[in-house]
């Protein structure tokens, strides 16, 4: 598998940004007010210690992802744990597909039927996914550094319409609000997880987990300041997208009024890696449950299950939100519990351990 | 309920058409986990297009728990 280190990063970044962008900033300007900035660096600090546990155990098994050691050391019961991150990761692959359908219904396309746009994304997702990891790295690589460029653009570009009341009372904290609003953001951090389930030890090191983490944090803490700066707290927590409002106050130039369009052309790619990945995590880990399988097969019938699932789980777009108050309760016991097991209980096998005593001799 | 039914056939089809060769190849176990994820995924298509009142999945989970009694007290 040739994914460089650079990839690695952008795919981990991504994998935080992308959903978070569009589900969160209500909820967590909601609670946490001013200390906006607060939730993502304890999410942050949180999934770092989760995702050194997972690295912890990919580095007992030299060049196997967590699928493999799972599927190899277990063979009966390490199929019940791919299957529970098989159907983590699918929720959350309904969940963005459904997500970008209805950003682009309220926000662009309103006349357009929803199973149109729908249908759309998920035959373009399919495409990426069968291409393999080594495609989706190349996209990541491609997209992402021009969202992260427009994210750090944001800021200098409304720095004059900063309203810097908005951020009184800064030096008071609600606890209380703030650990809400970090249960909200928490499943939404701890999806990087994800790439320990498909690279082994030797691509994905902790440092670049680490960097990854810190790269989202940093942007996502950069966006959630902007909104709280420009729209203020009493708005924010009432707007569905509070990051499109924001990116729609920017007027570059007089002929370049709706600079949010090109934003929005650069953040949908990114997007629909992030979605490709999800689709690739679910078709990797039946191959692993069901060796017969092969994922670039598998991701066409899974495509179509995501798209009606898509409309099944999900009510409308403000059932999607509200049930962010729910899904961490669901995915830490995946994102959090599972991988502090893992830690403790996946060791190789004595003659392993030994054999690779011998080796290291 | 006829047309969704036709579209969920005409993509199920499609989907069986493109990946034939595949499906050969695979063989018999795949084949019918394919017939089974399709013929699931068409099910799920018609039901939420033309049931009266389609049962969310997340509503449903929803009410199951309320995760953040902790924080009641002062909300």
């Amino acid at each position: 598998m040739r994914i460089s280190n650079h990839q690695i990063v952008l795919i981990g970044a991504m994998y935080v940004i992308n959903s978070t962008l569009i589900s969160l900033p209500a909820p967590t300007t909601q609670y946490a007010k001013q200390q906006v900035w607060l939730p993502p660096i304890l999410c942050c600090l949180i999934i770092l210690f989760i995702f050194w546990l997972l690295c912890r155990v990919l580095a007992r098994f030299p060049d196997q992802d967590l699928f493999q050691v799972m599927s190899s050391r277990y063979p009966f019961w390490g199929k019940f744990v791919i299957g529970s991150f098989v159907l983590l990761y699918f929720m959350i692959l309904t969940r963005d597909v459904r997500l970008i359908i209805d950003f682009f219904n309220v926000t662009l396309l309103p006349q357009t039927p929803l199973w149109v746009t729908g249908s759309l994304t998920v035959l373009t997702i399919v495409m990426i996914a069968r291409g393999g990891v080594e495609i989706l790295g190349r996209m990541t690589e491609f997209f992402a550094p021009a969202l992260v460029i427009v994210i750090l653009l944001i800021p200098v570009l409304l720095i004059k319409d900063f309203d810097y009341s908005f951020l009184m009372p800064y030096n008071e904290y609600d606890w209380q609000g703030i650990g809400i609003a970090t249960w909200y953001n928490l499943p939404y951090f701890g999806e990087v997880l994800g790439m320990a389930l498909i690279f082994s030890n030797r691509t994905l090191p902790f440092r670049l987990g680490v960097r990854a983490l810190l790269l989202s944090t940093v942007l996502l803490i950069i966006i959630g300041m902007c909104s709280l700066l420009i729209l203020g707290g009493q708005i924010v927590p009432r707007l569905m997208y509070p990051t499109y409002e924001t990116v729609r106050q920017l007027r570059v130039t007089d002929f370049l009024d709706r600079f949010e369009l090109p934003m929005i052309g650069v953040w949908l790619p990114t997007m629909l890696t992030k979605v490709a990945y999800s689709l690739y995590i679910v078709s990797y880990g039946i191959k692993r449950m069901f060796p017969q399988f092969t994922v670039d097969f598998i991701v066409t019938p899974l495509g179509y299950l995501t798209f009606v699932c898509s409309f099944w789980f999900f009510s409308d777009a403000i059932q999607l939100f509200k049930f962010n108050r729910e899904w961490p309760m669901y995915a830490l016991t995946v994102q959090i519990l599972v991988p502090i097991m893992l830690y403790l209980f996946l060791r190789p096998k004595r003659h392993q351990l030994e054999s690779g005593a011998l080796e290291k001799t | 309920m006829i047309a969704s039914m036709v579209s969920a056939l005409f993509i199920s089809l499609l989907i069986l058409f493109f990946q034939r060769k595949q499906l050969q190849e695979l063989g018999r176990p795949v084949r019918y986990a394919t017939y089974v994820i399709l013929l699931l995924s068409s099910a799920i298509w018609v039901y939420t297009r033309t049931a009266e009142h389609v049962w969310y999945m997340t509503v449903g989970m929803e009410n199951l728990v309320d995760p953040l009694i902790p924080f009641r007290e002062d909300d």
